[in-house]
């Protein structure tokens, strides 16, 4: 499998002793695999999320990608390693204001490797024609609505073709059209560029887009599909 | 297309307002380290400045230790007689306005600075009508215009040393009083005005006369001779090799003061000095010069004593000869038949018809009273016990009256026994009384004149009256085969010349340009005393942009979470944000340097303001060294990039996901680990008491001030870990009850929201209160101890400088007698004048009381001013010859000493008696001379050169504090008149006088010695001057700490600021459940209020706790204008935060609830 999650644990250390949030969490997804994560507020559902994209540490347990298991990776080679294999949708678009659409999109390559500038550039505007910016490209993410800054997002997250996407609540901030419209987005290019996508989400519309959802409860993850 | 710079720059601008706050924290701290810089560079080039205008284009010149024929000045050199004086308008009031300190030039038309002045230096001019240049400031201050007359006195030349006993030193015979007419006043910034060749930024008050004028007014009133005479050879160019080699060429015997002299009989060669002794110097060159001509040289002695006797026959005053009485004709013999040499102590006596000894037989005893060859205050008789060795008859070698060295007035062809009158050894009515018209000792002098009554051998004459300036008063060379003295003369002289070293004798050009530029330098680096006084502001604006930085990177945390999030390594962000941050500091430093001008300028603005002397203010200004610019602006980058790097540090240490929600601490999670170090730090509470209670005990001052600080430096460190300790307890007291009190004390608690950043912030003023606190209570002014024995004064009102020595003590004596009648002349001689009569009683109060002298007379060796004043680099200090009376009076207030016996402790002035194996000689320094201007500790050594020119090692065995020598090193009187055996006489004196007589007695003392040039000042005057400069200096440091304090206050406003910031959701919500922005202010600024406290309160305690002992050993603390200060502060504080909170607190509530 491309993502293989084995036995995962994370607790935090507090006054009152430790406070286990993820309780031996399987999981393993392939190519063109998709999964919608839900639960209640404060289930483990973002800290899983946060552990399969490498911006926290689990543990106990391990994550490989692709073979690879990140968190044996010293930091550069680990944040290289977020930046190739790795794109983030949040529920906060996170565009920078100082940028225009098509140069947030391309924020990610410019500590990329290996790939040639004029190649980024031409695959940023590709994408952001797919998700319909074609004609917004020099504009400002404040002179965009909510929905076109998620979808500049997604187009973010897809710059450097990751293995695996990873949305936290992508549809949170956004109205049910809207909400709907990018969650159909998000399976569309997931399966155009066929990666691993994982959805963490309060909302049962979006995940009904999915063809696999699993329920996080206690820490524990329970396969709902 | 984005690439990573462009990103950099594209937030630059995006964040603009945040980074401009940035820069400009930089600009400042950039401003104020170039500044600081700038303020050395200024010092030094002010005085570079003015050394070049007091030049006047000299390069070079001599300073001549005696006055020579003006006929030696190499071409293109100015002769000049330079003399110190006093100049007073002629008014024919004695109260008109005279001055003393006064330089007065004889020159003519080659001195360069005046040649503008059209006035013929050459003329011939009536004695008392010859003209006169003053300076604007001599003008001013005397109140005279050109046409009006003025009375310039100035010392006298003597042909012996004032304090031979043959020597007069009456005030008439010392100093000489002419009047000159005022030809032109020079005006302001004229070269001539400010022409000295001195390192000191005192204004110079020169005058100018015809050197002629001077030449004639100075010179020896038997002496009547009419060149015109020099002191000083000006060189405006050419190097100085070659003008000493033409000087050299130039110089006959007589310029190195000797003379050759062919006696009336013509048998020999006599070389002798005009100074009535041959220096070591000028003996040597003699014997080697008859060594090379193959000629005997006979070392002579001639001394005038007091009685010769046997039993009850004496012979008075009579003229003992000491040299080789076995030398061959015709330098003697000088021995009875069968008599082959003279023993040491053996006598013999020319027979001469009324001779009392005739028919003494050999072998009885004979005793000689004479007097000590120095004669300066009292003078001593000292006795000999001599044996008759026989007589020889009055003629050949021994009927020579050229043996004794002709002195003008004593014994010349014209002098008269009775005129002698030199009191106190020899009065004229002692004289009058001892030798009667017909007796035996006058028909002798009648006869023989100073032909000799008595010879010993050369040993005994050496003993007998060795004095400083030497013993052997000729040196008698005969001739060659077949040659007569007059011929010998002819070729001795030359021969002499070769054998006569122009350095060694003090005839030589120095380049002085060179050493008043290397002077220029400056005592003390100002621009590292700046920075020093700039730490605090630097250091404040340093963080302060950290701060600012790092929250313009707060705001910025999601777009940074963003980045990490999207695969940029933490290097990488940190790379990128440094790289704005130094664009930032790169531009910050630069826009400082412009800044940097202008903070120059503010702090010499300030430095002239607080200066005691106004006349710093004429020439300081501003100056820039392009190497401080580029120092500065280095320096900040680089500061300002540390700051930098602090900042970015700690956030890019934050979780992504956190810098994602917009956090931008690290979260704290679990069980807090117990800040050790704090806990340690507050061990800093026992031992920083115990440091400071056992300061009271450390004798060393500089280990006790150590102390102080270390220990308060200990109560502060331990103050600030207590509150960080407060911050980061797990539980509060809790926060309940209404009103303002709760408000209060949650904004309290709010302050422990972020330890760090309220700790850093309540550090700086802490640190900053403590230095202002501890800097204020060492401000000082003489206090009421002051003026006690053991004070800073020792217990003296007044100290007294005279240019033109006085010789005798001024409070009993014929010293006294003179002084009065000094005082008389100054009222014209009227003894029925009212005013004389008022002036005359007020010396009174300088008789003896029954606690010992009043006055105490003290010579100096003049030279560089070494006192704080003095902005010039001292490098040839003042050096005062102490009394052995002062020495065993003891008092004044030491710093530190060596003292080790408890006499010593007692006493530590009897330090100034000790010997040391290397020859050092012992001294005292005032404490902040010694610091700052000469950089030399209790123990260590300075060298001076001596009047042979030999450099001398002084080690500083004490220093005083608050005393009225700051301006030179003191020595015991001994061994100053070893080492400067030219300096006669005594130029400063201590006067004790009753308080209220102080003044009155002061004017007395500068009127009746006008014409020494006498200015008395009172002590504590003098040294309020002195603590002025140090006031000065501390009040600049406490004004940049105060800026620095200001800084912190800003700091302390960007603090709330940021925490206000990421608590906007959080007040809205306060404001949503009801409370009213008002509130919400208060919330705000008692947390405010809270830090300022805090900070201000445990740098106040802990700087208070370090000075108390000093504060309990007398000094005085201006608490008033302490309290003033940090009350200032603390508005200032609340002001900013009520300004910066206003806005934040204004922000729509609905907002800022959806952003959270």
């Amino acid at each position: 499998m491309s993502l293989a999650v084995r036995a995962l644990s994370k607790e935090y250390p507090t006054r009152s002793g430790p406070l286990p949030i993820l309780r031996g969490v399987n999981l393993a997804l392939g190519r063109g695999d998709a999964l919608a994560v839900m639960g209640p507020s404060g289930s483990g559902k973002s800290t899983l999320l946060h552990i399969l994209g490498t911006l926290d540490t689990p543990s106990s347990g391990g994550v490989t990608l692709d073979g690879t298991d990140p968190f044996a990776l010293p930091e550069a080679e680990l944040a290289a390693f977020r930046n190739r294999r790795i794109g983030f949708v949040f529920q906060d678009h996170h565009l920078l204001p100082q940028c225009s659409v098509l140069e947030n999109v391309l924020v990610p390559t410019l500590v990329s490797r290996g790939t040639a500038p004029a190649v980024t550039d031409g695959y940023a505007r590709q994408l952001l024609e797919r998700v319909g910016l074609a004609g917004r490209l020099d504009h400002r993410p404040a002179e965009l609505s909510g929905g076109e800054r998620q979808r500049v997002a997604v187009a973010r997250a897809l710059v450097l073709k990751p293995m695996l996407l990873l949305a936290d609540e992508p549809t949170g901030n956004l109205d049910r059209k809207t909400a709907q419209a990018v969650g159909e987005l998000l399976l569309e290019l997931h399966g155009q560029e066929n990666t691993i996508l994982v959805v963490v989400t309060h909302s049962p519309d979006l995940a009904r887009l999915f063809p696999r959802r699993a329920e996080m409860a206690d820490g524990a993850l329970v396969d709902a599909t | 297309m984005l690439t990573l710079p462009r990103l950099a720059a594209r937030n630059l601008w995006f964040h603009r307002r945040g980074n401009l706050a940035v820069l400009l924290g930089v600009a400042v701290g950039s401003a104020v380290l170039t500044g600081a810089l700038l303020v050395g560079d200024s010092l030094r080039g002010s005085l570079r400045a003015k050394a070049e205008r007091q030049l006047a284009g000299v390069e070079a010149a001599a300073l001549l230790p005696r006055p020579v024929r003006a006929a030696v000045a190499p071409d293109g050199t100015a002769p000049a007689l330079v003399l110190p004086g006093s100049v007073q308008a002629e008014t024919g009031d004695p109260a008109a306005p005279s001055l003393g300190r006064v330089t007065v030039y004889g020159i003519d038309a080659r001195f360069r600075p005046t040649a503008d002045l059209g006035i013929d230096w050459t003329a011939p001019a009536k004695r008392n009508a010859a003209p006169i240049a003053l300076s604007h400031r001599v003008a001013d201050r005397l109140g005279v215009k050109a046409g009006d007359k003025v009375r310039v006195g100035v010392q006298r030349f003597s042909d012996l040393p004032r304090s031979s006993s043959l020597a007069k030193r009456g005030a008439d015979d010392v100093t000489a009083t002419v009047t000159y007419t005022v030809a032109a006043v020079l005006a302001p910034g004229h070269p001539a005005g400010e022409f000295s060749l001195n390192p000191s930024p005192a204004a110079p008050l020169n005058v100018f006369v015809p050197v002629a004028a001077l030449s004639d007014q100075a010179r020896d009133e038997s002496d009547h001779s009419d060149a015109p005479l020099a002191t000083a050879l000006f060189a405006f160019g050419g190097a100085t090799d070659r003008l000493n080699a033409e000087l050299k060429s130039r110089l006959r015997p007589e310029d190195y003061g000797v003379r050759l002299r062919v006696p009336r009989r013509e048998k020999y060669l006599s070389v002798e000095s005009d100074q009535l002794v041959l220096s070591a110097a000028q003996l040597e060159a003699v014997t080697k010069a008859a060594d090379a001509l193959k000629l005997r040289a006979e070392p002579t002695v001639v001394y005038v004593a007091d009685t010769l006797s046997a039993g009850t026959k004496e012979l008075p005053y009579p003229v003992v000869a000491g040299l080789n009485a076995a030398a061959a004709a015709p330098l003697g013999p000088f021995l009875p038949k069968g008599v082959p040499a003279l023993g040491d102590n053996e006598v013999v006596i020319p027979d001469w018809a009324e001779n009392p000894f005739r028919g003494l037989a050999p072998g009885t005893p004979v005793t000689l009273r004479y007097y000590h060859p120095d004669v300066e205050g009292e003078g001593k008789v000292l006795t000999a016990p001599l044996t008759f060795r026989g007589a020889i008859p009055l003629t050949g070698a021994a009927n020579d009256r050229d043996l004794t060295p002709t002195v003008r007035g004593v014994t010349d062809e014209r002098a008269n026994l009775f005129d002698w009158d030199r009191p106190p050894m020899l009065p004229k009515d002692r004289i009058r009384a001892r030798v009667p018209d017909n007796g035996p000792r006058a028909k002798f002098w009648n006869t023989y004149r100073a032909t000799p009554m008595a010879y010993v051998n050369l040993a005994t004459a050496e003993r007998l009256f060795a004095g400083r300036f030497g013993t052997v008063t000729s040196a008698r060379v005969a001739p060659g085969g077949g040659e007569g003295a007059e011929q010998l003369a002819d070729r001795f002289g030359p021969e002499l010349l070769k054998h006569l070293d122009p350095a060694a004798a003090g005839l030589g050009f120095d380049p002085v340009r060179e050493r008043l530029l290397t002077a220029s330098r400056g005592g003390t680096d100002f621009g590292g005393l700046f920075l020093g006084f700039s730490f605090f502001l630097i250091a404040a604006a340093l963080m302060l942009v950290g701060l600012l930085f790092r929250l313009a990177l707060d705001r910025r945390a999601k777009e940074i979470g963003l980045l990490l999030a999207t695969g940029y390594a933490v290097r990488q962000v940190r790379r990128m944000v440094l790289a704005e941050g130094l664009l930032l500091a790169v531009a910050g430093a630069a826009g400082g340097l412009v800044a940097a001008v202008g903070y120059n300028r503010l702090l010499l603005g300030l430095l002239v303001r607080l200066w005691p002397d106004p006349e710093v203010g004429t020439f300081l200004e501003p100056h820039a060294a392009p190497l401080s610019f580029a120092l500065g602006f280095g320096l900040t980058v680089v500061m300002a990039l540390g700051a930098l790097w602090l900042s970015v540090r700690g956030l890019v240490r934050v979780a992504p996901p956190a810098l994602l929600r917009g956090e931008t601490t690290a979260a704290v999670v679990g069980p807090e680990k117990a800040p050790r170090r704090a806990r340690w730090m507050l061990l800093g509470v026992p031992v920083g008491v115990v440091l400071i209670a056992a300061g009271a005990f450390i004798g060393n001052p500089d280990y006790r001030a150590m102390t102080f600080f270390a220990g308060g430096g200990l109560l502060l460190a331990a103050a600030l870990a207590a509150v960080w300790l407060w911050m980061k307890r797990t539980r509060h007291t809790e926060v309940n009850g209404r009103g303002f009190p709760a408000l209060a004390r949650l904004g309290a608690r709010n302050a422990a929201r972020n330890p760090g950043r309220s700790l850093l912030t309540a550090a700086l003023l802490a640190a900053a209160a403590f230095l202002l606190v501890a800097v204020e209570s060492f401000r000082r002014e003489p206090g009421k101890a002051f003026a006690e024995y053991g004070g800073g004064s020792g217990g003296f009102n007044l100290v007294a400088e005279a240019d033109v020595p006085v010789y005798e003590r001024i409070d009993s004596g014929p010293g006294r007698t003179d002084l009065e009648k000094q005082l008389l002349a100054a009222y014209g001689g009227k003894t029925d004048d009212p005013r004389f009569r008022a002036a005359a009683a007020e010396l009174a109060a300088l008789d003896a009381g029954p606690d010992g002298a009043n006055v105490f007379t003290l010579r100096l060796k003049g030279g560089d001013d070494a006192s704080c004043m003095n902005l010039y680099q001292a490098t040839r200090p003042r050096v005062l010859g102490v009394p052995e009376a002062l020495v065993q009076r003891g008092g004044f207030h030491f710093y530190q000493t060596e003292a080790e016996t408890p006499e010593e402790r007692a006493n530590p002035w009897l330090l100034l008696n000790r010997t040391y194996p290397d020859g050092a000689v012992p001294v005292f320094a005032e404490n902040n001379t010694a610091v700052w201007m000469l950089h030399v500790m209790v123990g260590g050594t300075v060298t001076v050169p001596d009047d042979s020119g030999n450099e001398v090692r002084l080690r500083l065995v004490g220093t005083l504090t608050d005393s009225p020598f700051q301006s030179e090193l003191l020595m015991a009187d001994a061994r100053f008149v070893k080492l400067f055996p030219t300096q006669d006489g005594y130029r400063v004196f201590l006067v004790h006088t009753p308080p209220e007589k102080e003044r009155d007695v002061a004017r007395v003392l500068e009127t009746a010695l006008r014409p020494n040039g006498l200015v008395a000042t009172p002590t504590r005057e003098k040294v309020a001057a002195y603590q002025a400069v140090v006031g000065a200096y501390l009040s600049t440091f406490q004004l940049l700490g105060g800026f620095g304090l200001l800084l912190g206050v800003l700091g302390l406003a960007v603090v709330l600021l940021r925490g206000v910031w990421e608590r906007v959701g959080e007040l809205a919500l306060l404001r949503a459940v009801g409370y009213r922005p008002r509130a919400l202010q208060v919330l705000v600024l008692s947390e405010n209020a809270f830090l300022l406290l805090l900070g201000l309160a445990a740098g106040v305690l802990a700087a208070l706790a370090s000075v108390a002992p000093h504060v309990a050993g007398g000094a005085s603390v201006p608490w008033l204008r302490l309290a003033v200060m940090l009350g200032a502060v603390l508005v200032v504080g609340f002001v900013v935060a009520a300004t910066a909170t206003a806005g934040i607190l204004r922000v729509p509530v609905v907002p800022a609830l959806r952003r959270e």
